[in-house]
């Protein structure tokens, strides 16, 4: 269920002195099963763009579609929409209420009507998907870890077994360690059959997990591409406030001082093998 | 140093009421904690969530106060209240979510709260405004309305706010978390410049280890207690227990140590990018 966007345009309070012009004229497609990362400055419209993908926000013009579904039509049942396309808001842990673990994931499937066996089975499969052990589901979901928390979160919206999974900078205030465990969990959805739309301010998280990168700026698509593409326009990128991952920052500076380094360093492992791989170059040149 | 600005001594605290009946018993917050914040320093403090970081913050200022031993901010000891107005004055505190710190409805008007409240002469509460908002960049947005800003701007105003005090030590507690690359990048140059031309002692609370790298020390927390302090090069360079409380290392210490591991002899001191290009051009060029 792809998801694409025609000229779509949002427009915050329009006729007032407020008005604001989030998105402007956005025209892209999200295809079945690939892990998209969607990046920009604060302000860019990142987030607008999001709620627009699962009809929490209408295009003042434009279409967007979901499986076909239109959902700037005011016909179109929103509910079966949500159900397919899950939306993880920052910081979602803040939103957990169930007076134990199991009763937070399994309100989204009771809200869907399904019997007690299957609410039962859904919940069970998120929990081990998001790494929670099942004997945690009758324990309270306040006084978890963060880390812990927010995978609940992610669980109670996993447990509607959605098509599509949106997350708003899942790993905001986590540390390093829980920062990874999400991304890990996150990064194999889209092998489950999943898309998944990452929005991060991290390019070392998207360059390392994103199949495509989408690239955010006053309201429109600045860029789009892989992640080696987009990284190799690095000053365009900067020129917007955005940075590159570390590697990219390494290789560049290493290429300044003459090294010949492939042009497609993204990552730090791929960093460290081009470096490896041109010092035994030389070092071979040189026994001949 | 043999005066700091703020003395932690042995200090131990426990929130006051588990949420939830079946919760593991009560648990130290801070467990014993003797650290120091010295005069005009840098001083960043790294831990997992729950390790204690924010609990030690809230500290610094008298807005917790210890269950057993004492804090002293420049002298004055935060547990007697009559110092609770000095003690604010003096010690800062920026927090994560800028919604819960932002008050007034324009920008000017909520970074002028601190210094109407501290009743000072109109002419210099304008000019300690006008100031804070330049320190931040935000003057282009001083008649705006806070709630139409940005999550980083709207941190902006917050660190403006604080600054408009002139505080001899500012605390922020992950200030970073919801501002993007660039908003990082500049809250961190602002405050670290302040840190060096006010000679304002910081306490930067992070979860991103490249923040850490530009601290004049760095104290890892974990449990409630104060695990390592040192330099950056000091703590960094211990990377297996780093990862052992759940943190990491810069990604230069990353990159140096990965190299290590596939036989390239760089050293183990690394902590900038800059450096590890120069160990390796230093390899390269070596016959």
């Amino acid at each position: 269920m792809p998801i694409v966007f025609e000229a779509v345009s949002h427009i915050y309070q329009p006729g007032t002195p407020f008005e604001w012009k989030a998105l402007e004229d956005v025209s892209l497609t999200i295809p079945d099963g690939e892990f998209w990362g969607i990046i920009g400055p604060t302000g860019s419209g990142k987030s607008t763009l999001i709620q627009h993908m699962n009809g929490l926000l209408r295009p003042t013009s434009g279409r967007v579609l979901v499986d076909g579904l239109d959902l700037s039509d005011r016909k179109t049942d929103l509910r079966k929409v949500r159900q397919r396309v899950g939306l993880v808001f920052q910081y979602p842990e803040h939103q957990l209420f169930g007076e134990t673990i199991f009763e937070d994931v399994a309100f989204g499937p009771r809200n869907m009507q399904l019997d007690a066996e299957e609410v039962e089975r859904r919940v069970m499969t998120a929990l081990e998907r998001v790494g929670l052990p099942k004997e945690m589901k009758d324990r309270s979901p306040f006084g978890l870890s963060g880390g812990q928390a927010r995978r609940v979160a992610l669980a109670g919206v996993l447990a509607m077994e959605p098509r599509v999974l949106i997350l708003d900078e899942p790993t905001a205030g986590l540390d390093p360690q829980g920062r990874r465990e999400i991304l890990n969990l996150v990064g194999r959805f889209p092998e489950m059959g999943m898309t998944v739309v990452l929005v991060s301010h991290s390019m070392d998280d998207v360059a390392e997990y994103a199949d495509k990168v989408l690239v955010m700026h006053r309201g429109r698509v600045h860029m789009l591409g892989t992640p080696r593409e987009l990284f190799a326009r690095r000053a365009e990128l900067e020129a917007i406030g955005l940075g590159v991952p570390a590697a990219v920052v390494l290789a560049d500076k290493l290429r300044e001082r003459g090294w010949p380094l492939p042009p497609d360093v993204v990552t730090m492992d791929q960093a460290v093998a081009a470096i490896k791989a041109v010092l035994v170059g030389r070092k071979e040149a040189e026994g001949l | 140093m043999a005066n700091p600005y703020i003395v932690v001594e042995g200090v131990s605290y426990a929130y006051g009421r588990e949420e939830a009946a079946e919760a593991p018993p009560v648990r130290l917050a801070l467990d014993g904690v003797d650290a120091e914040v010295r005069r005009g320093e840098f001083l960043a403090i790294l831990g997992m969530n729950g390790s204690g970081k924010s609990t030690l913050a809230r500290h610094l200022n008298a807005l917790l106060l210890p269950r057993s031993g004492r804090v002293l901010v420049d002298g004055l000891d935060t547990r007697e209240e009559q110092n609770l107005w000095q003690i604010r004055d003096r010690v800062g505190m920026v927090f994560q979510n800028p919604d819960n710190q932002i008050v007034a409805a324009v920008v000017e008007e909520d970074v002028a709260f601190g210094p109407e409240n501290q009743g000072l002469p109109p002419a210099e509460i304008r000019a300690r405004v006008a100031q804070a908002l330049e320190a931040v960049g935000m003057t282009a947005h001083r008649e705006r309305s806070p709630h139409l800003l940005s999550g980083g701007q709207k941190q902006r105003v917050a660190i403006a706010g604080a600054l408009a005090l002139r505080p001899a030590c500012l605390v922020l507690d992950e200030p970073t978390a919801m501002l993007d690359p660039s908003g990082r990048a500049e809250v961190l140059a602002v405050v670290r410049r302040l840190n060096r031309e006010l000679d304002m002692a910081v306490v930067w609370i992070t979860h991103f280890m490249e923040e850490a790298a530009v601290a004049d020390r760095v104290m890892v927390m974990a449990d409630g207690k104060v695990q390592m302090v040192g330099t950056p090069r000091e703590v960094f360079s211990q990377a297996d227990r780093l990862r052992a409380l759940r943190l990491d290392v810069p990604p230069a210490v990353l990159a140096a140590e990965r190299l290590r591991a596939e036989g390239v002899p760089v050293p183990e001191t690394i902590l900038t990018l800059d450096e590890l290009v120069e160990a390796l051009c230093q390899l390269y060029s070596r016959p």
